[in-house]
Order: C-alpha cells, then structure tokens, then sequence
C-alpha cells in the first residue's frame, strides 16, 4: 500500500491558481474585442475568427481548466505537481506568451509566428501535460474523477497534436505530407474540433462534476454507472469518430455522433435531475450557472440535430449557419455557464482556505476569519448570472444575424470585466484579511489543540 | 458494512439536517432553524469525538503514523468548530446575513474535509484494520 500518496498539505498557494483565473478573461476580453472588430465576418473573417476562437478557448477556456486542475489534483488525488509554486508560474508564464502570440498565425500569418507561437505553447501544455500525467501515475487510487481527468489529458494530447500538424502543414508540407495524404481538407479540423471540446473539455467538466456538484451543492450523488462509464463511452466514441474519418467509413462517423449526443443527453438530464433534488435551498449563483449550462448542452444537440435534418428536407445551404449555432450554443451555453459558474465559486473558497491556513492554531485569528460571502457578495455573483443570460442569447444569434456581432462583444466584455472587478474585490479582502490575522497570529501566538 | 459506508453515511444525515436548518433561516424562520441548528451541532460534534477518540487511534496504532493524515483532520476538526460558534452567535443573534455567509463558509469546508475522509482515509482505515465490525461497535458504544 501507498501510504506516501497520502499527504493533504500539498495544497499550492493562493497565487499559484489565481495567476491562470486572474489573466483568464483578459484574453476573453481580447477575444471579444475581436468579435466587436467591423469585418470579422466579412471576405476575411476566416482568419480573424479563427484568432477569436484560439484566444477565447486557449486563453480562456483552457487557462481557467489549468489553473483549476493544478488546484485540484492534491485535492482528488492527494498528490500535487512537483514543486508546484515555482513550476506552475513558468508553465503559466509561457502559455500566456504563447497564446498572446497564436492570434498573429492568422492575422500575420509567416513561418516564425509558428515557431514564436507554438514553442512557448506546446513547451507549456507538455510540461503540464506530463507533469500531472506523473502525479497521476503515482496515486493509488482510480478514483472516477482521476479516471475522467487522465481521459481529458489524452484528448487533450490528440487535440495539440493535430492542431499543429495543421499549422505546420501550411509551412513543411514535406515532412507532413505523409499525415495529409490520410486526412482530407477539412477532416483534421473537425477532428482538431471534436477533440478539443468533445474529449478535452466535456470529459474534464464530467469528472469535475461528478466531484464538485454533490459537494458543493448536496445533491445526491451521480448515479454509479454514470460516473464509471460515460467519460469513458465518450472517449471510445471519439477513438470510433476518428477511425472512421481516416478509413472513410461514414457510417462509423454517423454512429459515434449520434452515441456522442446520446451521452451528452443523459450526461445533461442527470445533473438537471441532481440540482433539482439539491438539499439546499438558499439561492446559489452557481447553481443557476450549472442549470443554464445543462439547458445548453440539451438545446445544442436539438439544434445539430435539426441542422444535420436540413439537407434532407432542401434547407442544405443552411446547415453550416445551423451548425454554427450548435457549436456557439455549445461553447458558449454549456462550457462558458460551468466555468463562469465554477469561478464565483472557487475564488472566494480558496482565499478562505488559505486564509484558515494561517490563522491554524490562533484562536484570535481563527474568529476573525472573512466567510465566503465577505470574500466574494452574492450579489456580485448575482449580476454576473443576469449579465450572462442576457449575453448568451444575444452571442447566440449572432451566427445568423451578423450585424449583432458588436452588442454581442460588447455584452462579453462587461462579462469579462465583471469578472476581473469580481476576482480583484476577493483578492482585496483576502490581503487586509491575511494582515489582520498575521498580527493577530504575532499578538496572541498559537495555541495546543491537545488541551481540549 | 465498511467503516467507510458506516462513516459516509453519518455524513449524509449531518448534511441534511444541516440544510435543513440553514433553508429555515434563509425563510427567516427563526423557531425551526433553531432547532435544526442544534440538533445538526449535536450530531456534528458527536461525528467529530467520535473519530478524534475511537477511529484515529486505532489507524494510527495500525499505521504508526501520528503526524499524518489524521493531524490535519484533527486540525480541520477544529477549524469547523471555530465556525460552528460563530454560527450558533449569528443563530442567537438572529443575524441572517451573517449565518448565511458563515453556513456557505461551513458546508463547503466540511464538504471538503468529508471528500478527503470518504476518498482516502477511511478506505485506507479499512484496508489497515480489516474488520470494521468491532471499530464500528466501539464507535457507536463510544460517549460523547
Ligand atoms: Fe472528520
């Protein structure tokens, strides 16, 4: 037995998480400046949304999933990253160069933005990437959400992967000339696509969920057979949809879509069925957050559903403004409500942490800890959910009427900031609260739990 | 049963009642969250003695470890209490802002302390100790 594994204070510092939730909607609102630009969806809007999309879900999305997965691996796993307060900055460090850079591959397209992109990039998601792939390894137990989060990792892998033998492609088309003879036009992107959202970001949001909804919540528990198999089912139908493309086997393709929607349906309505039978009834803006989000997930599997109906009834030429909006109900609905959501919810939490940290063994100090509440107000959360459900319907159309492209970037933008103003009022309190109990803990020392 | 059902159980009855007393207050009824407060206080603090004084000892005896998993439960242990006396204050008090801010702080630090118990040391207790039918006896003989 593996008793080593068993060590509870390897908890990284406050700072450590907060740099990646911290610069996290800086690139939201770089992205959303890019969606408020007059000709993102004119002749070139190709590029320019491919910069949007990268910044939005490199700089965002993963950043946020980074900093989090780094604050929660000696939780689940009992094992940290190595060194994790002077690793973690680095990794951090370089992945906001790389992702500051990435934009300039489509906008300024030439063969050294690849390389100044792609190092600091692949340099940052590698090290992570084999870092926690090592705690992994080492603890002893397969836990489900371990499980979930090793799956996430591999797509997370096969996503990188062939997101650069893409950009590269255009660049040494020698060396990877052999990889497109296998793939055609537009089938590494969808499978760059599929993995990056279907593997990487639905699978950790599974097993994430699976730990974070009955505990921070008290719902009742995911259902056992749910816990076990659905990240797993998803990612054998990603290996299905991915052997299918490069054999040619349409029908295989067809099948793992529709079990991938089939997954995603049950994955939804088990969480809807969970919140709805929560045990706490005070008013909880994640929990709206977590609503929003599955209501999401369930409507963009009825609009690909519908979308992938219109050739077969003569709307074909639509289907591709249909999928769109799928995708943005996807990313935007589902992905961006859990994460938003998660952010209200984890900040104040781990500043009360560290905080009780230090306070350990004061008494004085113990009592004049701020609560959750004093480091984050629910209303600051409440406004951030009002925002987010006039955004997201706005955000969603516009897909279809371009022209609402600037109120939807500009609605993100006051999204992003609520954001930051959110995250910096916690980090204020957290600082005077950190001075009062140093002092606190100098004036009255500490104290001998064995006495009681 | 395994010490770690037995265990995660007596979790679940502490949650509920706990919620139940923190819904009453956010109805401002006052009477009933009360009384839920306390009885939720009562179980929790019997959980409590119940690990400090039966089932740590013995994991330590059979693992020899005291300075490990079980001193940062032990020190948690105090920390939900430090919270628990200002939650009965604001429950004297009738305080609602200030029992909700501190029952969110409460649930989401007890929901952690249970996570790290339910996943790693109460399956290790019962792998170290093997029979969980005496360990379980000894515990509910055990008075507070
Ligand atoms: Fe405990």
């Amino acid at each position: 037995m593996n008793l080593d594994g068993l060590s509870f204070e390897n908890i990284p510092k406050f700072t450590t998480p907060l740099r990646f939730f911290a610069t996290a909607p800086i690139f939201g609102l770089l992205a959303s400046l890019l969606l408020i630009m007059p000709d993102v969806w004119l002749s070139r809007w190709q590029p320019q949304f491919i910069a949007m999309t990268h910044l939005f879900t490199l700089g965002f999305i993963a950043m946020i999933m980074f900093g989090a997965l780094i604050q929660i691996l000696p939780v689940l796993g009992g094992v940290g990253l190595p060194n994790v307060d002077k690793t973690a900055p680095i990794i951090h460090a370089l992945f906001v160069g790389g992702v500051a850079l990435f934009p300039l591959n489509f906008l300024f397209p030439s063969e050294w933005s690849v390389l100044a992109s792609l190092f600091p990039l692949i340099t940052a998601i590698g090290a992570l990437v084999v870092c926690i792939t090592w705690v992994l390894f080492k603890t002893n137990k397969g836990n489900v959400s371990i499980r979930a989060i090793r799956l996430a990792l591999m797509s997370l892998f096969v996503t990188v992967i062939s997101g650069v033998i893409q950009l590269s492609s255009y660049y040494y088309t020698d060396a990877m000339g052999l990889l497109q003879a296998v793939f055609q036009g537009k089938d590494l992107t969808n499978l760059h696509m599929a993995w990056g959202v279907l593997g990487w970001v639905v699978i950790l949001i599974m097993g994430v969920s699976f730990q974070v909804i009955p505990m921070f919540h008290v719902t009742p528990d995911f259902k056992q057979g749910i816990k076990q198999w659905l990240p797993a089912i998803q990612f054998s139908l990603l290996v299905g949809m991915t052997t299918g493309i490069m054999y040619k086997l349409s029908i295989m393709v067809w099948l793992s879509m529709v079990f991938t929607g089939i997954v995603l349906l049950v994955y939804a309505y088990s969480g809807l069925g969970l919140l709805a039978h929560r045990k706490r009834k005070v008013p909880d803006s994640t929990v709206n957050f977590w609503k929003l989000a599955f209501s999401a997930l369930i409507i963009s599997i009825a609009v690909f559903c519908i979308a992938s109906i219109l050739p077969l009834i003569g709307l074909g030429h639509r289907a591709a403004e249909a999928q769109l909006l799928a995708v943005t109900v996807f990313i935007a609905g589902f992905v961006m409500s859990v994460i938003l959501g998660m952010l209200i919810k984890i900040a104040p939490f781990l500043a009360y942490l560290h905080l009780q940290q230090s306070a350990m063994n004061c008494f004085q100090a113990m009592s004049a800890l701020p609560n959750m509440h004093e480091l984050l107000a629910p209303n600051l959360g409440k406004w951030l959910f009002k925002t987010y459900t006039i955004t997201l319907p706005v955000l969603c159309i516009v897909p279809l009427v371009h022209e609402l492209s600037v109120l939807a970037g500009l609605l993100l933008v006051s999204v992003f900031l609520q954001l930051l103003i959110l995250q910096w009022k916690t980090w204020q309190v957290y600082n005077s609260a950190q001075q009062n109990v140093d002092a606190l803990v100098e004036k009255h020392g500490v104290m001998n739990f064995d006495q009681f | 049963m395994s010490i770690n059902e037995y265990m995660s159980n007596k979790h679940r009855e502490c949650d509920d009642v706990f919620s139940q007393a923190e819904n009453f207050v956010a109805e401002d009824k006052w009477d009933e969250a009360h009384k839920h407060w306390q009885q939720f206080h009562g179980e929790l603090e019997e959980h409590l003695t119940m690990e400090e004084a039966v089932l740590f000892p013995k994991f330590e005896q059979a693992t020899g470890m005291t300075e490990g998993p079980t001193s940062v439960m032990r020190m948690e242990h105090a920390q939900m209490r430090a919270l628990c006396d200002k939650l009965a204050n604001a429950a004297l008090a009738k305080n609602k802002e200030a029992y909700l801010g501190l029952s969110e702080t409460l649930m989401i630090l007890m929901q952690q302390h249970n996570m790290k118990e339910e996943q790693m040391l109460y399956p290790m207790t019962d792998r170290v100790l093997g029979d969980s039918g005496p360990v379980i006896q000894a515990m509910e003989n055990h008075d507070s």
